[in-house]
């Protein structure tokens, strides 16, 4: 193999490792995402039952 | 609750499974180079698409459910398709196709003519380069309605509010029913009612709570998100409502308030985009710019009288400072073509976004009280007004002065000046004279001084080039183009001219990673000089 196509090769690789960790960081912002949604949900149906047993309560 | 969109999609869809081989070529070194760049365009594109693609999902899911999008994870994702392109620039740049055999392996073609043997080969190459600045969305800068204000900051408040008035609605013609049952009654033994003055009673008590509900019902129309039918039915029903009309007050109270409250926000939204580079330079075409003092001493750079940092801090330093912590600084306008006044260096930023706090034609010796505040002993905040006849102020005898909260840089410029034959010199004209023999200057040739001047030059771009700033001159008209290198003989080579609304729309501002990794580095090397100004910097890195 030639010097330029083993240069060739370090590049590609290069830009591929580059490329899976970009793909690695995305998946991980998107799981953060969607963590702090169910933590949102979870927030708003807590804040739900606590309105309720308030309620509840003066009635 | 919507658990569909709860885990990442883990199993991958054949066409996007990873490629990892080098794309194949048995034929040559340029068929393999040609190869690989469509290769890697394909790969980046769908990388690209899978993230806008990502967002939008959230997106739609977030609208969906009532949830908000957490906007460094939102910034972070809308980083990396431009991290992708970077992360191809750099391959394309490593596998510059080989030239063709004959000039490979031949003699270097000659000169058509003798301007070109003229014209220096660059020393080092630098050209265009990708800038790592942050992309940004830029809002227009539209007043919006209060109808429009409470539906963009309050949502959540504008459907609890619609819920309330629904919920009120029912209970009103729950009483109007009641009520009817009553009146059906009285009508039947109307006998007894003793006539007039009964249905006279009601007819009052009908009228003013219809006039009521009927006003309740306007708001009711503009306030929630209902259709026109939806509108109508509401207008109907509520007309029709005879209420203890305290719940109403409460309720009118609580829409006004919450109108009151979406025009302020939306006021101050205003305000603030207008205030905004951004919308300066596009409002007036004007650069925005920081030069850098690189003399030291008293009144000068580092200044232990108002300079917040050590002496001991490096040009490097000062570089990150500004990348990183987005300090308070003083900056001035330019307008392209005018021959205005700067402060003192030749090298310096070129602002893209951030906030105007004070303004003034001139100096207006500002200091800076902290990283994040720099004011004037007035400190008065420039209204709107002030700050654009400012910045477009035309023949202007002294360089302006404006504070600039939270900049973020668009890119680096050093100053360069053009001679009459078109020829560009590093710095300023004084160069051509240590460079060629002038008329008029004698032989000022020299040859060290010429070197010192190219070193440095090339110096401060390869600096602000590594970190990632695209690199300009800025001339003596103050024009701005892109540099592409500098000659040994001191002229700069030179790319397309920039405008204001360029800087204004490009990217600005290192990401919020790259600004934490400078920062927790300065830390490190302590160079300010109060412990305060220390706790400060780390409370800003810790917010990012």
């Amino acid at each position: 193999m030639s010097v330029e196509i083993e240069k060739y090769k370090q590049a590609w690789e290069k830009f591929q490792n580059k490329i899976a960790s970009l793909k690695k960081r995305r998946s991980e912002i998107l799981e953060n995402i969607y963590k702090k949604f169910d933590e949102q949900l979870l927030e708003s149906v807590r804040k739900k039952i606590k309105e309720h047993g308030q309620r509840t309560s003066n009635n | 609750m919507d658990k569909e969109q709860a885990t990442i999609e883990t199993t991958k869809k054949p066409e996007e499974q990873e490629n990892h081989e080098t794309p194949r070529s048995d034929e040559s070194p340029e068929e393999l180079c040609q190869q690989m760049i469509s290769e890697s365009e394909k790969e980046s594109d769908n990388f690209k698409s899978e993230c806008a693609d990502n967002l939008a999902q959230a997106e739609t899911r977030a609208e969906k459910d009532g949830l908000t999008i957490d906007s460094n994870d939102k910034e972070s994702l809308q980083l990396l398709p431009s991290e992708a392109d970077g992360a191809r620039a750099e391959l394309l740049n490593e596998i510059e196709p080989p030239l063709p055999p004959d000039e490979e392996d031949g003699e270097p073609p000659l000169p058509q003519d003798e301007e070109i043997e003229e014209t220096p080969l660059f020393p080092e190459k630098i050209g265009k380069k990708e800038s790592a600045m942050k992309e940004r969305i830029i809002e227009g800068p539209k007043l919006l309605s209060k109808k429009e204000a409470s539906k963009k900051f309050f949502a959540e408040e504008r459907k609890k509010l619609a819920e309330e008035i629904r919920a009120q609605r029912k209970s009103q013609r729950e009483k109007l029913a009641a009520l009817k049952s009553v009146i059906e009654d009285v009508n039947v033994s109307q006998e007894s009612m003793e006539g007039e003055p009964g249905d006279q009673k009601y007819g009052q008590l009908l009228e003013s709570q219809s006039t009521e509900a009927n006003s309740i019902a306007e708001r009711v129309s503009m306030s929630s998100e209902l259709s026109e039918q939806d509108a109508q039915d509401e207008r109907e029903n509520i007309s029709q409502l005879i209420a203890n009309s305290e719940n109403v007050k409460v309720l009118k109270e609580k829409i006004e308030e919450h109108y009151a409250k979406a025009d302020a926000v939306e006021k101050e939204r205003f305000d603030t985009l207008n205030r905004s580079l951004e919308h300066v330079m596009q409002r007036n075409n004007v650069f925005i710019v920081h030069k850098f003092e690189e003399k030291e001493g008293a009144g000068f750079r580092h200044d232990e009288n108002y300079s917040n940092v050590s002496t001991e801090t490096t040009y490097e330093d000062d570089l990150d400072i500004m990348l990183s912590f987005e300090p308070s600084i003083s900056a001035s306008s330019v307008i392209p073509g005018e021959k205005t006044k700067l402060w003192h260096g030749t090298s310096g930023f070129l602002l893209g976004g951030g906030q105007i706090g004070e303004a003034g034609n001139m100096d207006m010796r500002t200091i800076a009280r902290s990283l994040k505040e720099r004011r004037s002993e007035d400190g008065e905040v420039a209204s709107i007004d002030k700050i654009d006849k400012v910045v477009s102020k035309k023949g202007n005898e002294y360089m302006n002065e404006l504070v600039i909260n939270n900049p973020e840089v668009f890119g680096f410029f050093q100053h360069a000046e053009i001679d009459k034959k078109g020829r560009i010199w590093a710095a300023d004209k004084e160069t051509r004279h240590y460079s060629e023999e002038v008329p008029g200057y004698g032989d000022s040739t020299d040859p060290l001084k010429l070197k010192s001047i190219v070193d440095g030059y090339r110096k401060r771009f390869a600096v602000a080039g590594e970190r990632g700033m695209p690199l300009y001159i800025i001339t003596a008209t103050r024009e701005v183009y892109e540099y592409l290198g500098i000659n040994e003989n001191g002229t700069v080579e030179i790319g397309k001219q920039l405008t204001p609304e360029e800087v204004a729309n490009g990217r600005a501002g290192l990401p919020p990673e790259k600004r934490k990794q400078i920062g927790k580095h300065l830390l490190d090397k302590r160079i300010f000089r109060k412990q305060e100004t220390q706790e400060e910097a780390k409370d800003i890195i810790d917010k990012i």
